[in-house]
């Protein structure tokens, strides 16, 4: 039995909405990694200065 | 120096274009999805199906665009790559390589849905049509730029060589575009223009700009979330940087 097309439209956008929704997410959770990374050298920073 | 260069040049600052950044991607994201929300009802629901190709022409709302998009997205990733080759302008090299990822997102798309509309329209989900190959080449070029950016332990030095690579490889962008003319191809040719006349009926037209509208929005979403990212981390152990996170 050969697919309809309404299976070839959806699988088309449903690929294209998780590719654009991963690009989306793994970016905002760089940021967040990146900027609890920053916090934690400013308070190792601010720990070497009291010691 | 007029008004204009003055501004572009103070966004070169890295703490103005953080902030700056910052306030498009809060009108993009919802921009985005209101607009693709808008494009996908109109064409998946409204617009009427094709005479010859039935219902599967509907994948053109999603293919089309981001075709168009892979290209322009190595057209702005060349203007960057000049401006940080030239002027040796950091942000110019953090803004061209971070559109790189998003550019290879978008020909992938493309060759995923040109090749799930090409089953049912000519009955394969491949060809080694001119189109189709010059295409593929353009994917295997953003990720050698992702590649290059990365071989390298000194990150500018990995920069430079990646906008040089973005210079070398723009050579496709005419290929591909004009691939439909210069060749014999499966791909039909043409069908939007914006000097011509677009043989296509409104109706499919308009859902068409539409989404291609939310794809441009989706792309200064994703381009500037990403060269925001790149910026911090190669800025962060400065002062603006640390302010930035505590903010």
């Amino acid at each position: 039995m050969n697919p309809s097309h309404w299976t070839y439209i959806s699988l088309s956008y449903v690929i294209a909405a998780v590719l654009v929704v991963l690009d989306i997410v793994f970016t905002r959770i760089r940021m967040k990694k990146l900027q609890r990374e920053i916090r934690a050298a400013g308070q190792r920073q601010k720990q070497a200065k009291i010691i | 120096m007029n008004k204009f260069w003055i501004w572009l040049n103070q966004l070169g600052s890295p703490p103005r274009f953080y902030a700056w950044s910052l306030r498009w991607i809060k009108v993009c994201a919802p921009l985005t999805l209101i607009v693709a929300a808008i494009g996908l009802y109109l064409g998946l629901l409204h617009a009427p199906a094709d005479y010859l190709q039935g219902e599967s022409y509907r994948i053109i709302y999603i293919h089309v665009p981001c075709a168009w998009m892979s290209l322009f997205c190595y057209g702005v990733m060349f203007v960057q790559a000049v401006g940080a080759l030239v002027w040796r302008i950091k942000l110019c090299e953090i803004l061209a390589l971070s559109a790189a990822p998003v550019g290879a997102i978008f020909t992938f798309i493309t060759l995923i849905t040109g090749s799930l509309w090409g089953k049912p329209t000519w009955g394969t989900y491949w060809t080694w049509d001119a189109r189709l190959t010059s295409e593929l080449i353009l994917l295997f070029i953003y990720f050698a730029i992702l590649a290059l950016n990365y071989a390298f332990v000194d990150r500018r030095q990995g920069a430079r060589a990646a906008c040089i690579l973005i210079l070398i490889g723009a050579v496709n962008l005419p290929i591909i575009h004009f691939s439909v003319t210069w060749w014999k191809t499966l791909h039909q040719g043409t069908t939007v223009s914006l000097m011509g006349n677009s043989h296509i009926d409104s109706s499919m037209l308009w859902p068409l700009l539409i989404m291609t509208l939310a794809s441009k929005t989706y792309f200064l979403w994703s381009w500037l979330a990403r060269a925001r990212v790149s910026m911090l981390d190669n800025e962060r152990t400065k002062d603006w940087a640390k302010a930035a996170v505590y903010a």
